[in-house]
């Protein structure tokens, strides 16, 4: 204003006149303000650097997120000598980024003439677009990838992902489990590891890219025994013409799980073939009316609460007649029996009285301090929860007796049958590797030490002159009980349909192993009976003969063996 | 100053090819840590006991190899007669305890 007033001479009515005071001010202010409104502005640019600073990283494309996703790396299993049962392998997968593809038709053409499984409009849909990544195969060969190399196409790539590997096939299925195409765990070990820690580890990206950055775990699991035990079952399965067959070795002083197979089974390497319910792990998995094998249990719960003693009598001359039904007796000697003889002929009337005497509170108490009515947990996710009746009552009681009315997990009698075996601790079973000291620990004392004894000489017996001699194998002092419970077909039991099981232990004189096998509808053999004697006491022979020395239990033949009932009473002073 | 110049140059150089080396080897080592665990897996499948099982049953003549009898078993301590104090002289002919 001031430069137009000097210049402006001629124009006198024009010169601005002095500043007042109140313009100085005005002018002040408006410095002021526009001051603030910069600071103001600088300070938004400020705090946006800020938030911008805090924000995370936004992917360039969108192959990052996938490739953690793909290359979820997994530790390998093994078993417990150190053999792979599971393990990691790298293969390439195809991905395609659409927009940057020149020439749609020209690609899928050419990709086609190497993947002849993807189809030209397939192709034409994936690759056409604005999309900046889309699968295109996962799991290619080497040789593939070399050719769809070689095509040399823009926009066409590859990410080498780990893809689980069971170099057994189904040997070990129900055990280890299996992956999905992300290679995570959804069965068997696999699942549990990921729910354990390695889910949190894949999770924060500690665990992609390199398997070999992860420790491998070991399980419990002997693959040779393990491939027995299943070379045994699918023979059975096939010989018997059986609908299934499962089986389970315990080590009864650590609770380990050294082998486990339920046929029919799958193969992990494609895990579609489990959805298939029939391919169950019987195991762990299924419950059923598991028969006279649970006499065992009924003479234990006898003889450990001392009202029953070796040398009572149990009258089984005539049939009980209860709420209806009648309690009869397979392979009847009509007369009184001890106790011994109520397990070897496997007298129903006889355990029946026996669960009488001990009393329906007393039977419940008992399978639940053994653990036969709740579920056991081990670290498969594949688990079961037994079936209890609700109104206990004396019918139930004599039924339970002789193994019907109360439906259980082969895993259940298993452990408890090692608790029966190794001097009356029951030991959750595991499928990682245990020692004594550890599962001294973990273990509850749920039967006395006689009682335990008394079992053990009961369960050689049976081999010796019993129902079990089939499963004896000379030198492993093999020891068991059998159990062939008809199968309930149309509302009503029926003789032609049996499910069979045998329960037993090895070297009796000093028992190491429990071995449960189980045979679902076997048929009979030219000139043999469809009793568990016959095909479930067999796989047990075969399974001992075959992997007994593998699992360090070496023969003996010389000298020992248990002595009749009479001079073993005499000897141990048994009442 | 130029002589100052030509040695940050060799050794910026000389630092390069080494990082260049490093990588190469780095992945090096990781192919060669695909190929083991390839192999380790190959060699858990060939040696499965369900296939040695199934070679032995299809080529008798050729392996002679069949399931042993238990009474053949017996300890180093259950042979009669041992030589006094030379259990492990046996145990060293046969090969094993």
């Amino acid at each position: 204003m001031s430069a137009v007033a000097d210049q402006g001479g001629l124009q006198p009515e024009w010169v601005a006149p002095p500043p007042t005071r109140r313009r100085r001010d005005y002018t002040k202010l408006r410095v002021r303000f526009a001051v603030l409104g910069f600071i103001a502005i600088y300070l938004v640019i400020a705090g946006r650097l800020i938030m911008l600073g805090f924000v995370e990283e936004a992917p360039a494309n969108y192959r990052p997120g996938a490739e953690a996703a793909i290359s979820a790396a997994r530790p390998d299993l093994l078993d417990r000598n150190g053999e792979i049962l599971a393990t990691d392998i790298r293969t390439a997968s195809l991905y395609a980024e659409p927009r940057r593809i020149l020439d749609v038709d020209e690609a899928a053409e050419a990709i086609h003439s190497v993947l002849p499984d993807l189809s030209i409009s397939f192709l034409r849909d994936r690759l056409d677009g604005d999309e900046g990544f889309v699968w295109l195969q996962r799991e290619i060969t080497p040789r593939q990838q070399d050719a769809v190399h070689r095509l040399g196409i823009p926009g066409v790539g590859f990410l080498t992902e780990n893809q689980r590997f069971y170099p057994g096939g189904p040997v070990a299925s129900h055990i280890v489990g299996h992956v999905n195409v992300d290679n995570q765990g959804i069965a068997g070990i696999e699942k549990h590891l990921d729910d354990d820690w390695l889910g949190y580890l894949q999770q924060f990206g500690f665990a992609n890219g390199d398997a070999s950055s992860l420790e491998p775990v070991q399980l419990s699991i002997d693959l040779r025994v393990q491939h027995i035990l299943r070379d045994e079952l699918v023979a059975a399965v096939e010989r018997y013409e059986a609908l299934a067959a499962a089986g389970v070795v315990i080590d009864i002083y650590t609770g380990e799980i050294v082998a486990m197979s339920s046929i029919p089974d799958y193969d992990p390497n494609q895990p579609a073939q489990s959805l298939d319910p029939d391919r169950l792990n019987r195991v762990t998995a299924g419950v059923y009316e598991l028969g006279s094998v649970f006499k065992a249990l009924t003479v234990a719960m006898g003889l450990d609460s001392g009202l029953v003693r070796m040398g009572d009598i149990f009258d089984a001359s005539r049939p009980i007649y209860a709420g209806g039904f009648t309690i009869n007796d397979f392979h009847g000697k009509n007369r009184p029996l001890t106790v011994p003889e109520v397990f070897i002929y496997s007298s129903n009337i006889g355990a029946a009285r026996m669960a009488m005497t001990v009393g329906a509170d007393g039977q419940q108490e008992f399978l639940e301090r053994l653990g036969l009515t709740t579920r056991i947990e081990t670290e498969l996710p594949e688990r079961a929860e037994p079936l209890v009746p609700d109104r206990w009552g004396d019918l139930t009681t004599m039924t339970v007796a002789f193994g019907h009315g109360v439906s259980t997990t082969p895993i259940n009698l298993a452990t408890a049958a090692a608790a029966l075996m190794n001097g009356g601790t029951l030991i959750p079973p595991t499928f990682l590797p245990r020692t004594e000291d550890e599962a001294a620990d973990l273990g509850t004392r749920v039967l006395s030490p006689e009682t335990s004894q008394l079992m053990r000489y009961m369960f050689r017996l049976n081999a010796v002159e019993g129902s079990g001699r089939r499963a004896d194998v000379p030198g492993y002092l093999v020891g068991g009980k059998t159990g062939t419970a008809e199968k309930i077909v149309d509302g009503r039991y029926s003789s032609s349909a049996v499910f069979n099981s045998f329960l037993a232990a090895f070297p009796m004189d000093n028992p190491q192993y429990v071995v449960l096998t189980i045979v679902d509808e076997p048929q009979p053999l030219e000139g043999e009976g469809r009793t568990a004697a016959y095909n479930a006491a067999t796989i047990v022979s075969n399974l001992v003969r075959r992997s007994a020395s593998l699992l360090g239990v070496s023969p003996r033949f010389q000298s020992f063996d248990y002595a009749t009932l009479e001079s073993y009473a005499v000897a141990r002073n048994v009442p | 100053m130029i002589s100052g110049a030509m040695l940050t140059y060799e050794a910026k150089e000389e630092a390069v090819t080494t990082a260049e080396g490093v990588a190469d080897l780095r992945h090096e080592i990781g192919q060669e840590r695909i190929t083991i665990s390839l192999l380790k897996a190959e060699i858990a499948e060939l040696s499965q006991p369900g296939r040695l099982q199934s070679l032995i049953e299809r080529y008798p003549e050729i392996l002679s190899l069949g399931a042993f009898e238990i009474d053949r078993m017996v300890r180093i301590t259950d042979i009669p007669f041992p030589p006094e104090d030379d259990v492990d002289l046996i145990a060293e002919l046969v090969g094993g305890g």
